[in-house]
């Protein structure tokens, strides 16, 4: 038995019997998370770690991380179509199946998130135009559409469908329009994770997240669009490094993940200039009028201020300078260790902004408390990175995800 | 962020007082019988239990013998600025009534917690269980509230059941609903106190008693420099009791006499 | 046409499609808010005409008015009742549970018969009562054979109870231990004809020393009443609260001011006023024993004795006697944090300053407040009952100093769980027929050979005589709201019934009409209802209207009686006998150095009743964590014994043990470890069972000197981490 006919054309690819081991601890761990799914719609969200005063915890985390690290897909997307930043041709594929997981995966978890999912869609049947979740709901739905509509010309060029004279002409006519997309894609992403920083800005209640902003839009809101394309780029070139590692073959040129790390690098420098700026506002204005100090803000292990530094130093500017300065970012192994530095950063921000800013007492007799997920909470997100893991794994196979592929790989 | 105030002749509230109050806690058992929350038989796990009122002790951090005690019950706040309703995606709370009372329309909330994460007073819970009643027990469910089911938010609504009862009463009479009197609607836990730590009315009646208890130099509101705005008001003598109201940086002193 | 496959197709396509310009799929979509809401499971709501029926609250011996609303015929809600004087519109936490409780899972269903195994039995009332008439009739004429524990102090059920043990030729007739016990060694020489009283309404400085004035003891809510209307919202109080005690319990959080006093020493602080009272000229003329008492504060009780004691500065102490001189209307509460236990010195103590400070019955002090007259024949007079030592007499039992009766009957009582050194005092029970009259099944009724349901009190007809701490006499009478959900019988019934089986006549045929009696009987005193005045008004120049019409109509409607008449009273004791024998003494207990001070809160329930279910979220993080509760200490106490916050602890008595968790807790005096009564269930239901442990078994009884009175209100404990 064997799927060569399914191959891209002129690849090689491990023997079926590999690819289906494989898939079976794929489907292992995915078992796992569809198990806490059924769990928690039948039993409800008590068997997570959250509570009333951590009314959002891993799974928002985990939907916050993965927009982020999905950036990538919209923000290459809009420098090679709108840009014609050419050296992305070489992994806008990649992006765009990344993205389409991250964000696949992140509406998932959202439906287990939350309390009635049967009335998820009331967002868009009652929706409140000042709530900046509003916004998330309408822009991230869409946005999935699109990518949907990114992914599918992809799909189409599987070697069998694309015989299909129909699927190749959809195809086809799917890449023409695909700057358009790129351009609404563009549109939505900026809005939806500038909306999902902005749902902490306007919290003026709490004052860990609270910020004033451009009208509308606290500064989260643009920081959180900055870090989303400051680590998207960086996750990318990541995924296709772990390809690499994985199959063992050469899928796209060092120069363009080098593009990639400087990409991530300038938006990152770019990101911490104003974040730097943000955080001296934070602890000097917003801090003290709430009659707070920057001290306040710290507790114990779980969120002391090294996660402060780590953020803002070790995974912020080092990474940034490292991305930066071309001796290091061409030299793979820093190059690999900024990025994930750079993602490792994003991801604590997330984590602080929903985590940190939720345990962070505000009434004076109040109390810290902290939010240790349960296996409720980490079995679902395990469960999406499988889904992502499984995606990639088919589309890697069967579709001609990396342009360079065959030149890399000489037979 | 103003784009939805809106501004009321009537605005209920409450002040309380907390050097009268004992924290004996009827006023929030009455808020459960009143309000139909199911009892739960482990309610020590605090931060998933339903207290709609919780009262709180404060200390005032001394050592024995100089400590002392003061007792705060905290209903919702029903905020004049609140950041819980700007926040709902879908207008499943809402501050549009004359009267001021924040809203809460169980059936259309989606369960997405957003309100409790702006809500800094943790006014607001999620009904993280489907409410269960011992056998025989929801017999003695009150007509006034209905119950709501597992993955919705709640909070005290100022028994807003017993506005409209009073309401309802003063048009039979020929009276102006909008025009209550002191004591045409008072909310359960105000009726229950036994020592009559609660003052309710209408905020912006002169006629009404927490009109002038509002202002009194003994009053405050919690973290009235966040800018919420609360309708509940609370009072004290005790200095250190006033400066637990809200955070306050170490060279700041609190108002008040 | 023929329907092929074709256009089969499009007709559903097209249907599908045209469906969607119709309301029918969006109006559906748009229902999923309703029932998304109207799960099957989720009880729907009933609805029904509003209405209120006025009662008496039975849940502890407050006896507070109650407004049962009812939604049809269910009630609903449990309000405060403005009439009355003992709630005057307020209630506790435990009262406002009060419906609730009506469907406690703990609800005893019908009448139980205990099994060989051990397990009861549902039996028929034929059967029941067949049983007990059998083990009367076994007791009867043997004198003493027959004994009975009461927990209800205030109900006429006390005549129908003692009057069937007196024609047994029983006096083992006893309530459940309370204060009055205290104050009938104290005062009973002289103070037959009631008890004494403290007027808080009329007085303008109340201090309260051990009394949890403004949690559960005594009139507990008729106190808060007080208080909060001496303390007018958002203006200056007219009535200074002083709490002097072991800890910032309610009373001592809430008081104006706080003096710290190690539980049990409370009359040693009082003597030591009452030296400064005497030093300025203050004396008793109406006390017979006034010399022997001045001399013995005088000689005793000087400041630096005092402040040794007490751990109080000389200061401290004479700022109390200023206060007090001061004070035009002063009355001074004595009693213990746990309304049980203390002494006849600790009372006598304290309560001598209010006789120092102004004569019997006057404004703002201390009235004899009379007993009501009693209608079932040859029932015991209050007086005796009061005086019945029940903890004396199980300890001469289980010592063998006196026989063990063959037949125990318990009435809304619950002694398995709450005497002290419960553990031991419960084996009294061993080898006897015992037969628990209870609603509820708590470790009585668990224990016990028989059970004999009562009905809950908003199913009940019963009464409330004027309770231990009112200011004034005061009857009320409870009655039913709702038809009893489960087979159970009024106890007055069934031993009324019983009674007349064994040939004895009782004079009544039904409870009711014993309280039909009780009513009629008030009309022998001068008395008003308070519909209009309040009694403590009259003391300051009101006059009511006296009660006219239908007596038993109007109270068994709601209407409170009460009466201003107070018998006079030619001569007080100060008790300077007791006094003077029962001083605790000097030296330190050193095998168990901590001092205990109890806990009681209506918010855990009362002396017979555990927990409600809607009570349990008004337990704090640092007061019950799962199963564990928590004990209170401060940090230097604390640290004494190298214990942290949350640690567990192992506090033992000479007679019991029980472990905790250290909640650290600065309102607690130094050496002294608080501690809650009601926890450690092992009985009722889910709600209550199995949570905390009972403190009842450490808690330490000692005889005192000189009254022989059971005593351990100033309980002491070795406390330890435990692991
Ligand atoms: N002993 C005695 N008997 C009498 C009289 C008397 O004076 N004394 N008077 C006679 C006269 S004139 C009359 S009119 C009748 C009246 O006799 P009933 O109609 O029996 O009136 P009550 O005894 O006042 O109330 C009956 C029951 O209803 C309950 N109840 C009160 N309010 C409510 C409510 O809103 N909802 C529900 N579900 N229950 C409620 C009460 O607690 C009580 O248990 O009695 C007659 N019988
Ligand atoms: N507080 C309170 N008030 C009530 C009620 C209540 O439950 N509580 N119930 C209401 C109801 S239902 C009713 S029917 C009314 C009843 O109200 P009333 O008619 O006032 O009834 P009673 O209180 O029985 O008073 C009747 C008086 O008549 C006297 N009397 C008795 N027998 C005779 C006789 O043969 N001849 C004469 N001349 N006098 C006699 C009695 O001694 C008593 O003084 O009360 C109403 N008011
Ligand atoms: S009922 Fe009154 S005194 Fe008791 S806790 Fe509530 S507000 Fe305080
Ligand atoms: S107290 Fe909280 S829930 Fe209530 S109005 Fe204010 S923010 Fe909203
Ligand atoms: S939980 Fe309900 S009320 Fe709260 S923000 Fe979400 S939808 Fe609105
Ligand atoms: S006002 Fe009503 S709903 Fe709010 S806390 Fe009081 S009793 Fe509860
Ligand atoms: S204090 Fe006692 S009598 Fe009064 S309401 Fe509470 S339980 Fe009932
Ligand atoms: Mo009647």
């Amino acid at each position: 038995m064997c799927d060569k006919e399914l191959w891209p054309a002129g690849v090689q690819r491990c023997s079926l019997k590999y690819f289906l081991a494989w898939l079976v601890v794929v489907f292992a761990v995915l078992g796992w998370g569809v198990y806490a799914f059924y769990v928690v719609w039948s039993s409800g969200l008590h068997v997570t770690g959250m509570d009333n005063y951590f009314a959002f915890g891993l799974y928002i985390i985990f939907d916050l991380g993965v927009i982020a690290l999905g950036a990538g897909a919209f923000f290459s997307g809009l420098l090679y179509y709108l840009v014609r930043v050419e050296g992305l041709k070489n992994i806008i594929n990649l992006a765009v199946i990344v993205g389409f997981i991250c964000y696949s995966g992140a509406l998932l978890i959202l439906a287990l998130e939350v309390g009635q999912p049967l009335r998820s869609w009331f967002g868009f049947w009652h929706p409140n135009v000042h709530s900046m979740l509003t916004e998330v709901i309408f822009c991230i739905t869409c946005y999935m559409l699109v990518l949907t509509i990114e992914f599918v010309p992809l799909i189409l060029e599987n070697r069998k469908l694309n015989k299909i004279k129909l699927l190749h002409h959809i195809a086809h006519n799917f890449h023409v329009i695909m700057p358009l997309f790129a351009g609404v894609g563009a549109f939505l992403s900026f809005f939806h994770q500038g909306s999902l920083g902005g749902m902490y800005g306007v919290l003026f209640s709490r004052p860990f997240v609270f910020r004033e902003g451009f009208f509308i839009w606290p500064w989260t809101f643009f920081l959180f669009i900055l870090s989303a394309v400051a680590s998207g780029p960086a996750f990318t070139m990541l995924i296709a490094t772990l390809m690499e590692k994985a199959t063992g073959r050469k899928l796209v040129d060092f120069s363009v993940k080098a593009l990639m790390g400087k990409i991530a690098g300038t938006m990152l420098a770019i990101y911490l200039f104003f974040k730097y700026l943000d955080t001296w506002g934070w602890i000097t204005g917003i801090l003290p009028r709430a009659g707070l100090t920057f001290d306040q803000m710290y507790y114990q292990l779980a969120y002391g201020k090294w996660l402060f530094y780590a953020e803002l130093g070790v995974c912020g500017l080092i990474p940034a300078i490292l991305l930066l300065v071309p001796k290091t970012r061409n030299t793979p192994g820093i190059l690999y260790t900024a990025a994930i530095l750079n993602c490792i950063g994003i991801v604590i921000n997330r984590f602080v902004m929903t985590s940190q800013a939720l345990a962070n007492p505000v009434m004076p007799f109040d109390r810290w408390y902290v939010y240790v997920p349960t296996w409720a909470e980490w079995a679902p997100a395990l469960a999406i990175i499988a889904y992502g893991a499984l995606v990639l794994s088919l589309s890697y196979r069967y579709l001609p995800v990396f342009p360079q592929e065959r030149k890399l790989n000489p037979v | 962020m103003v784009l939805y105030l809106k501004e009321f002749k009537i605005k209920w509230g409450m002040v309380i007082d907390l050097d009268k109050c004992t924290g004996c806690g009827a006023c929030m058992v009455a808020c459960q019988a009143e309000n139909n929350i199911a009892p739960v038989v482990d309610a020590s796990d605090k931060r998933r239990s339903m207290t709609w009122l919780l009262v709180y002790q404060l200390s005032n951090q001394k050592l024995y013998p100089d400590h002392d005690v003061a007792y705060l019950p905290r209903p919702c706040q029903q905020c004049g600025h609140p950041n819980c309703v700007p926040v709902c995606p879908v207008i499943a709370t809402d501050k549009n009534e004359e009267g001021g009372i924040v809203s809460q329309v169980n059936a259309r909330c989606i369960g997405c917690r957003y309100c409790i994460a702006a809500c800094p007073y943790h006014a607001r819970y999620f009904n993280w269980h489907d409410p269960v009643w011992p056998e025989g027990m929801e017999k003695t469910l009150t007509p006034d509230v209905s119950t709501r089911p597992r993955g919705v938010v709640e909070k005290c609504l100022f028994c807003h059941h017993r506005y409209m009862q009073a309401r309802d009463k003063a048009r039979v009479e020929g009276r102006d609903p909008n025009a209550l009197a002191e004591g045409d609607y008072i909310p359960a836990c105000v009726e229950v106190c036994p020592t009559g730590a609660i003052a309710f009315g209408d905020l912006m009646n002169p006629n009404h008693k927490v009109h002038q208890l509002s202002k009194s130099p003994h009053a405050f509101r919690l973290l009235e420099r966040l800018g919420t705005d609360p309708q509940v008001y609370y009072l004290s003598r005790r200095e250190w009791v006033r400066r637990q109201g809200d955070n306050i940086l170490e060279h700041e002193t609190v108002e008040g006499v | 046409m023929a329907l092929d496959r074709r256009s089969f197709l499009t007709f559903v396509a097209g249907g599908a499609v045209g469906t969607l310009f119709t309301p029918v799929i969006w109006k559906s979509i748009d229902d999923t808010a309703i029932w998304t809401q109207n799960w099957s499971w989720i009880p729907r709501l009933e609805h029904g005409p509003k209405a209120y029926a006025a009662t008496t609250c039975k849940l502890c011996p407050a006896g507070c008015g109650l407004n049962i609303r009812t939604a049809g015929d269910r009630p609903v809600v449990a309000e405060g009742r403005t009439d009355h004087p003992l709630s005057q519109g307020g209630i506790c936490p435990l009262g406002a549970a009060a419906v609730q409780m009506l469907y406690s899972p703990a609800r005893i269903k019908g009448p139980m018969k205990k099994q060989a195994d051990g397990t009861h039995q549902l039996v028929s009332w034929e059967e029941a009562e067949a049983l007990l008439l059998e083990k009367l009739n076994e007791a009867k004429g043997q004198g003493g054979n027959v004994a009975c524990i009461s927990g209800d102090e205030n109900s006429t059920m006390n005549e129908v109870l003692s009057g069937l043990l007196a024609q047994m030729d029983s006096n083992r007739f006893f309530l459940m231990p309370g204060e009055s016990l205290t104050a009938s060694k104290a005062f009973g020489s002289w103070l037959k004809q009631g008890v004494l009283g403290y007027d808080l309404e009329n007085a303008d400085l109340v201090m309260a020393f051990g009394a949890d004035l403004l949690d559960s003891w005594g009139t507990a809510v008729r106190n808060k009443k007080a208080f909060g209307a001496a303390h007018p919202i958002g203006e200056q109080a007219t009535t200074e609260y002083v709490y002097v005690g072991p800890m910032q319990n309610t009373t001592g959080a809430v008081a104006d001011k706080w003096v710290s006093v190690a539980p049990g020493l409370e009359g040693v602080l009082a003597l030591g006023i009452a030296y400064h009272l005497l030093q300025s000229g203050m004396i008793v003329p109406e006390a017979l024993d006034f010399s022997s008492y001045r001399s013995f504060v005088l000689s005793r009780y000087t400041p630096e004795y005092v402040s040794k004691v007490t751990g109080l500065s000389s200061e401290q102490v004479a700022e109390l006697a200023v206060k007090l001189r001061r004070a035009n209307r002063p009355v001074v509460v004595p009693g213990s944090a746990i309304s049980q236990g203390n002494g006849v010195f600790s009372l006598a103590a304290v309560m001598s300053l209010n006789f120092l400070l102004h004569p019997v019955n006057s404004p703002g002090g201390i009235f004899v407040l009379p007993d009501l007259p009693t209608v079932v024949s040859e029932a015991m007079e209050p007086s005796i009952i009061r005086g019945n030592d029940l903890v004396s007499f199980v300890q001469k039992i289980t010592a063998g100093k006196t026989d063990r009766p063959s037949v125990f009957l318990v009435y809304e009582a619950n002694p398995v769980h709450g005497l002290p050194q419960a553990e031991a005092m419960s084996k009294v029970f061993d080898d006897t027929f015992l037969a628990s009259f209870s609603t509820f099944y708590d470790e009585t009724a668990a224990r016990a050979d028989l059970i004999l349901p009562t009905p809950y009190f908003l199913e009940r007809w019963d009464d409330v005589q004027t309770p231990h701490g009112a200011g004034f006499v005061s009857y009320s009478v409870t009655r039913p709201v709702i038809k009893p959900l489960f087979d159970v019988k009024p106890a007055g019934d069934v031993v009324l019934g019983v009674a007349e089986k064994l040939g004895l006549d009782l004079g009544f045929s039904s409870f009711e009409k014993v309280l039909e009696a009780k009513t009629a009987a008030l009309a022998e005193m001068d008395g008003f209802l308070t519909d209009k005045v309040q009694p403590w008004q009259v003391r300051t120049g009101a006059s009511p209207a006296p009660a006219a019409g239908n007596q038993w109509r109007n109270i068994s409607r709601g209407a409170v009686w009460t009466t201003a008449v107070t018998p006079f009273v030619p001569a007080v004791l100060l008790a300077a006998r007791e006094l003077s024998q029962a001083a605790p003494p000097d030296v330190d207990d050193w095998a168990y150095p901590v001092r205990l001070a109890s806990i009681t809160s209506r918010a855990h329930g009362s002396r017979h009743i555990a927990i409600p279910p809607f009570c349990l979220p008004l337990l704090g993080e640092e007061e019950l964590q799962g199963k564990t509760f928590y004990v209170r200490m401060n940090s230097t106490t604390a640290r004494n014994y190298g214990l942290k916050a949350n640690d567990r602890v192992k506090l033992v008595g000479p007679g019991g043990e029980c472990v905790a968790r250290v909640r650290i807790f600065e309102g607690v005096g130094l050496n002294v470890v608080a501690a809650p009564l009601g926890f450690g269930h092992t009985a009722w239901d889910e709600f209550s069972r199995g949570k905390g442990d009972n403190i009842y078994n450490v808690l330490t009884v000692r005889t005192e000197p000189g009254s022989d009175l059971s005593v351990w209100a100033d309980s002491r404990v070795r406390i330890a981490k435990a692991y």
